[in-house]
């Protein structure tokens, strides 16, 4: 029997690969610990990131999804994380309509030079994931 | 060489499907061929006892209509699996869980014989028994119906197990509508502005579901100036329609210039109804299934 009992949310985060991923490069080399919570995959941008991947993210088991990239006007490709933004903008309508809750997906935008913010950041989504307890699709089935 | 047994099983159909079958040239050209052993509907026709008394396996090709309700539909579709050797999920409410999928997403659905059955979702097919093919379409459409009709009956080799007859491109491969690759500014419907019958729908600014949904109807809303609604269920490759289309349509919406994004996010709000447009038949089998409480 574990002692900890507690509720262990899965977070996936797509990080775009020229701010948010960088941050969470140096929140490593800085040794700076953050929550074990959160599976980092590296994106070039995060208007790569598709609703159908968020979806399936989600089927497989993910409780929350956390999109970082970069803050608007500093995107890599002109406008990708605005875009990104605004898929992820209207997906959460979509979601909210069948009574999931938005909150699970955040988007953040973080600089590469702040690995304290990104520490900050995933602290902070991952307690408000663990108050919001475990993503109610997979008891959907 | 025997004959070849068919059987069609309408669970809560809407009717348009059992006169798709009815009519299709199709079927009267296996009946030469084959021999039906029932049509019936459910709703008393042929109760569960009716069906024990064919042996395990004695439908050769079993025809599925209509979504998946309550556990009484759960069980006649297990025991036809059992008494069938191929079975056709027949239309999209076999197939995704169709119209009556949306009643999953009403809040508190008391629609009788629909709806959160017992607290239950209606389900497509596949979430309940093993399909062998696929016949999309509300209701499929009469050349589709032919081919898998001819493949699945009349030929030598039988179609790979999980066949979907349809297109595997999309819609947009069958339309002949124009692009003109304007930015969207504004979401229209088309019940309140009628659209241009030249123009792509998309582009025009409705919400048309063609790009994720597969082809094989000739895209014959389009050609009545309708938008697809994706009854065909998605392309292969897609595993949520509506989140695709989603993604597609908040994509295209793009200002430039000062108050970007302010503008951009008032047209998306302009979009009503969201779930019912793109998830209008695929609701039941999208990731979500239906209505969920979380975090309220």
């Amino acid at each position: 029997m574990s002692q900890n009992t507690e509720f262990q949310p899965k977070i996936i985060a797509f990080l775009c690969k020229w701010t948010t991923y960088a941050a969470a490069d140096l929140c490593g080399v800085s040794r700076m610990p953050y929550a074990s919570n959160i599976s980092i995959i590296r994106v070039n941008c995060t208007g790569e990131v598709s609703s159908d991947m968020i979806l399936s993210a989600f089927e497989k088991g993910a409780d929350g999804i956390l999109i970082g990239g970069c803050r608007p006007g500093h995107c890599r490709y002109e406008g990708g994380n605005l875009t990104g933004s605004n898929r992820i903008y209207l997906l959460k309508r979509a979601l909210k309509e069948f009574g999931f809750s938005p909150d699970r997906i955040r988007e953040v935008g973080i600089a590469g030079a702040q690995g304290l913010i990104f520490q900050r950041a995933v602290e902070a989504f991952t307690e408000d994931i663990r108050a919001l307890g475990p993503s109610p699709v997979m008891s959907n089935a | 060489m025997p004959n070849k047994t068919l059987a069609i099983y309408a669970a809560g159909d809407c009717g348009a499907c059992s006169q798709s079958l009815f009519l299709s040239q199709g079927l009267q050209e296996v009946l030469d061929k084959a021999e039906l052993l029932f049509w019936a509907t459910g709703n008393g026709d042929l109760t569960s006892q009716d069906v024990e008394e064919y042996g395990d396996r004695d439908i050769d090709v079993l025809i599925y209509v209509g979504p998946v309700t309550g556990q009484d539909a759960v069980s006649m579709a297990k025991l036809l699996r059992r008494k069938a050797r191929r079975v056709i999920a027949y239309g999209a409410c076999a197939h995704l869980g169709g119209l009556c999928g949306l009643a999953n997403v009403t809040p508190g659905a008391k629609l009788r014989g629909y709806g959160q059955v017992n607290g239950e979702f209606v389900r497509p097919l596949a979430a309940v028994i093993d399909v062998d093919y696929i016949a999309a379409g509300c209701p499929p459409p009469q050349g589709m119906v032919e081919t898998m009709m001819k493949q699945v009956f009349l030929s030598d080799e039988e179609p790979e197990k999980g066949t979907v007859f349809a297109n595997e491109k999309a819609v947009c491969a069958e339309c002949d509508r124009k692009h003109v690759h304007n930015p969207l500014t504004e979401i229209k419907r088309y019940h309140t502005t009628p659209p241009d019958p030249e123009i792509c729908l998309i582009d025009q600014g409705y919400v048309c579901l063609g790009p994720v949904t597969r082809g094989g109807c000739e895209a014959v809303c389009l050609n009545s100036n309708r938008p697809c609604t994706g009854c065909a269920g998605p392309v292969s490759g897609v595993r949520d329609q509506g989140g695709a289309i989603l993604h597609a349509l908040a994509s295209l919406v793009s200002f430039s210039g000062e108050g970007k994004q302010a503008k951009e996010r008032e047209v998306l709000d302009s979009m009503l109804d969201i779930v019912g447009t793109t998830y209008k038949y695929s609701a039941a089998s999208s990731v979500l299934k239906g209505r969920v409480s979380d975090g309220e």
